[in-house]
């Protein structure tokens, strides 16, 4: 646990260092310029943020025009999020970036699936060492600011809007559901391939029961007696005609009865 | 009529002929003509069979791609495979007391002969279960078809049974399979006319079974040979009698489940029921009624049988019956909604090692938690699944390619030569080589042993031709108590599993791996993790909340959604009313009674059937557009008004009940 926290702290510590982020003017533009695996932590962090939400939300956080007359002006990555500094001290440029962030995820959907696909085409063994956890980590703690902002801020007095960000928050939760179900399945897989290692090809009941249990080599001999018996047919036609024989006598002795003068 | 209503009988039958001499040696002669007739008439036909089963005309089609839970199998295949010391004398007096395709005269009971067939009944019956599975695993998805091999026991309360030795009946499955195969007990008249399985002449009998609420009228029963049909429904009604009142009664001991077979030998003149019957050609296949498997006595292709110890690439035996059931099989699979077949059965597996969500699984919740916890959950029996699944396959390797296998086709290409000869022989039709035919070929059964026993080759574990299941026990009784496994973890969270484990210590005790343990390390070590990861959950149900049905008292158990103590929302319930009437009921409830749309079987103690109801609900009672379904009728929509039914109904109306949890369906992190 440990150890995946200090992972998950150098990771964000990186992320923030580096501050590639997706600058809202730029949007995909940026994005190119990046490493390829890089580009594809981005974008998939973008799609797992947001995920559950509902155009009545990103609506609530800012109107449609007002995000494009603000777009020169918005400079949040989704990283930025991860910071406690800006969860502190600026929570209205935060609402505004997140709502650009939703309306981006949103309306660029099929773009980011189909650059996601092309980075994964060209680069599959880069993707395949993708850590999709530590992602999903970062878009829970992103998610979580961005639900917490909202719930601080005076929109929330609006019922609906309260149940669009419970909706939100649920999916939020859901994400982490899934993310610790494919951490148990992974360790529950690797439990159950140890357990079938271990006994296919050894258990073999049958096999021992007849070897040490039932004493197979007194099984053989005793099947070679029966086969003697099988195929004893040289006198059978002879026997068969005895037997006849004496078993009609004994019907016919059976159901008669004494001539008794 | 009794032994010595018998006797009378026949005492009186030999005072007449005394009384009426005269008209004797008329009469001993008819009868000899008669007899001799019979004879003659059966020198032909002796020890014959169909060439091909009722299902080998049916073609064989996919598998048809049915969402369904990982931790559910498809087919379980249970068979007899071994018996305990202390049921044997029980086992063979039962067998000989219920033969099918005939009387057994009384002498006959205690024969030897009359043993060895019943012996080779669970040895062979085996050997062939290892062909419907390899049949099975190759047409249906992978790790989908489970073994359970059974031990058949005795004691004072349960009388003869059988249980599993594996774990496998404990993974939810759409249907069980019950084989085994038959030969008549008296061995005199082997060549004749009744069931037998000697060389290449195999009888099969099968039970098929899924859950209660899949053809509810008929408890499950799906198909099965005749003879078994009247025992099976007995057992089924015992099993949901007891599961009930344990629901009830907040107990948890398992409900017997033996061998349909073993059910079967077990009953004494218990009476044939008039359970409906179809037929598997039938256009009536809609109707709720058990399909019938006639007994049929198989042969199998001879050229085959006799190049079987060489050569078992070709099994004959899958070319006689096992193609064409297992596509029978494969047509009720595809016919049945899977979801709903393994729904009380998933219920009951999560119930073992996690009650609480088990409790709160009738709500079918879409909470988020809920979910979360049922994916683990059912990733855990999922495991399991697979684990018996590559056991099963370990038993199959050791059944059928290892020296059991071979020893059985020794033996099996034996008695093929055997008969062989012996038909040969009742071709020429001659009535002294005929009846001499019939004294030999009963022979052959008793020969064996006294056979080995004049070689002085019987081992000490007093194993017979081929005695496995007879012979192990003999070592492994003083074995039983000498080993101590710390298993008590195990005891606790799953008796059965202990109890299987204890009979696996038995086979395979001092090995360094062996199933057992591997099995019982594994469950531990996968409860830790389950344990260790699962959240809590927000979603819980009232531990006592009453369900109500009218006129049945306030008796009822309801798990689900509960207000002020009584059913409200959904869930499922069950009440038994003072006669043993027993409502089950799953859907939506309002003030502790049915209200909305569910489903609902009402079983009437004594009554043979049950009626089911789907649809809209109202007080308790059918109400709206309903489905109906009783036995040995087709099922139709009818509309109800408070419990009476006022007309056709509109099926495009028809409120049907859903038993997929959509929510468990896993999620994933790639975006």
């Amino acid at each position: 646990m440990i150890g995946r926290l200090k992972v998950f702290v150098l990771a964000a510590l990186f992320l923030l260092t580096t501050a590639t982020g997706i600058n809202a003017s730029s949007g995909f533009d940026d994005l190119s310029n990046l490493p390829p695996g890089e580009q594809y932590r981005q974008l998939s962090l973008i799609l797992l943020i947001s995920g559950g939400a509902d155009a009545a939300l990103m609506d609530a956080l800012a109107p449609r025009d007002t995000i494009d007359e603000g777009r020169a002006g918005t400079t949040l990555s989704p990283d930025d999020y991860k910071t406690p500094l800006i969860r502190i001290v600026d929570q209205e440029s935060m609402l505004t970036g997140a709502a650009f962030l939703l309306r981006f995820a949103q309306d660029s959907n099929d773009e980011i699936q189909a650059s996601l696909a092309d980075i994964n085409a060209n680069n599959p063994v880069l993707i395949s060492m993708v850590d999709m956890n530590s992602i999903t980590e970062d878009a829970i703690i992103i998610r979580n600011a961005i639900a917490d902002a909202i719930s601080y801020s005076s929109i929330i007095e609006d019922e609906q809007i309260a149940l669009h960000l419970q909706n939100y928050s649920t999916q939020t939760i859901r994400l982490r559901n899934i993310m610790e179900f494919e951490l148990f399945d992974e360790e529950l897989e690797r439990l159950t391939d140890e357990a079938i290692l271990s006994v296919g090809g050894k258990l073999d009941a049958y096999q021992r029961m007849f070897d040490e249990e039932v004493d197979s080599k007194g099984l053989t001999r005793q099947f070679d007696a029966a086969k003697y018996i099988f195929n004893r047919t040289e006198k059978f036609d002879e026997k068969a005609g005895i037997l006849t024989e004496q078993i009609m006598k004994n019907v016919i002795l059976s159901q008669s009865t004494p001539n008794v003068p | 009529m009794t032994l010595v209503d018998e006797m009378e009988a026949t005492l009186s039958i030999n005072f007449e002929f005394r009384k009426y001499s005269g008209f004797l040696p008329k009469l001993i002669t008819a009868v000899l003509l008669l007899a001799g007739f019979a004879v003659i008439s059966g020198c032909a036909g002796t020890a014959t069979g169909r060439d091909t089963s009722v299902y080998s005309s049916l073609k064989a089609g996919e598998v048809s791609d049915q969402k369904s839970s990982e931790a559910s199998a498809m087919v379980v295949i249970r068979y007899p495979a071994m018996i305990h010391t202390n049921a044997e004398n029980l086992y063979v007096s039962s067998f000989a007391i219920n033969a099918i395709g005939g009387e057994v005269p009384y002498g006959v009971y205690g024969n030897r002969q009359t043993s060895r067939v019943a012996q080779s009944i669970i040895e062979k019956s085996s050997y062939f279960a290892m062909s419907l599975y390899r049949e099975l695993k190759e047409v249906l998805p992978e790790g989908s078809v489970l073994l359970s091999p059974h031990v058949i026991e005795w004691d004072k309360e349960r009388n003869l049974y059988s249980r599993p030795i594996l774990g496998s009946e404990q993974i939810p499955s759409v249907l069980t399979i019950d084989f085994n195969i038959y030969s008549f007990p008296d061995v005199n008249e082997l060549m004749d006319a009744p069931p037998v399985t000697f060389g290449d002449l195999v009888t099969p009998m099968i039970v098929v079974k899924s859950s209660r609420w899949i053809q509810p009228a008929m408890g499950g029963l799906l198909i099965s040979s005749p003879p078994l049909v009247s025992s099976a429904w007995r057992q089924l009604r015992n099993e949901t009698d007891y599961t009930l009142r344990s629901k009830i009664d907040d107990t948890s001991q398992g409900a017997d489940s033996s061998l349909e077979f073993i059910s079967f030998l077990r009953e004494r003149n218990q009476v044939e029921l008039p359970l409906p019957l179809k037929t598997g050609s039938d256009g009536n296949q809609k109707m709720a009624a058990v399909e019938q498997y006639s007994l049929e006595k198989i042969r199998m292709n001879g050229e085959l049988i006799a190049t079987l110890p060489e050569d078992f690439s070709v099994d004959p035996f899958g070319q006689a019956f096992v193609n064409g059931a297992s596509t029978r099989i494969v047509e009720v699979l595809n016919s049945l909604d899977h979801e709903k077949a393994t729904f009380f059965a998933r219920q009951a597996a999560i119930e073992r090692f996690d009650p609480e969500l088990a409790n709160v699984f009738f709500i079918q919740s879409n909470d988020e938690s809920v979910r979360a916890r049922l994916q683990l959950a059912e990733a855990l029996v999922g495991a399991e699944r697979e684990f018996l699944a590559a056991q099963s396959d370990s038993i199959y390797d050791g059944t059928y390619t290892g020296s059991y296998g071979s020893k059985m086709r020794n033996i099996i290409s034996a008695e093929y030569r055997t008969l062989e000869e012996r038909r040969q022989l009742a071709r020429k039709q001659n009535i002294s080589t005929a009846v001499a035919v019939i004294a030999l070929a009963g022979a052959v059964y008793g020969a064996v042993a006294s056979a080995a026993s004049t070689a002085a080759v019987i081992t000490t574990s007093g194993a017979l031709m081929a005695g496995s299941g007879w012979a192990l026990h003999k070592t492994l009784e003083t074995r039983t108590e000498s080993k101590e496994v710390n298993r008590y973890f195990l005891a606790r969270m799953a008796p059965a599993f202990d109890r299987q484990m204890s009979v696996q210590m038995e086979w395979l005790e001092s090995k360094e791996v062996i199933t057992a343990r591997g099995f019982a390390e594994f469950r531990n070590k996968t409860l830790s993790l389950y344990q260790s990861r699962v959240r809590s959950m927000q979603v819980s149900v009232s531990e006592q909340c009453r369900f109500k049905y009218p006129g049945f008292g306030q008796g009822g158990r309801w798990y689900g959604i509960c207000e002020d103590g009584v059913a409200s929302g959904r869930g499922y319930g069950l009440i038994i009313n003072t006669r043993g009437d027993t409502v089950e009921f799953i859907g939506e409830t309002k003030m502790g009674l049915p209200s909305g749309a569910g489903g609902m079987i009402v079983q009437r103690n004594g009554q043979v059937g049950a009626t089911y109801y789907e649809g809209g609900f109202k007080n308790g009672l059918p109400d709206g557009v309903v489905r109906i379904e009783e036995p040995g009728q087709i099922p139709r929509t009818r509309l109800y008004r408070a419990g009476a039914d006022i007309g056709k109904g509109d099926a495009a109306r028809l409120q049907s009940l859903n038993f997929a949890l959509n929510s468990v369906i896993a999620g994933s992190l790639t975006p």
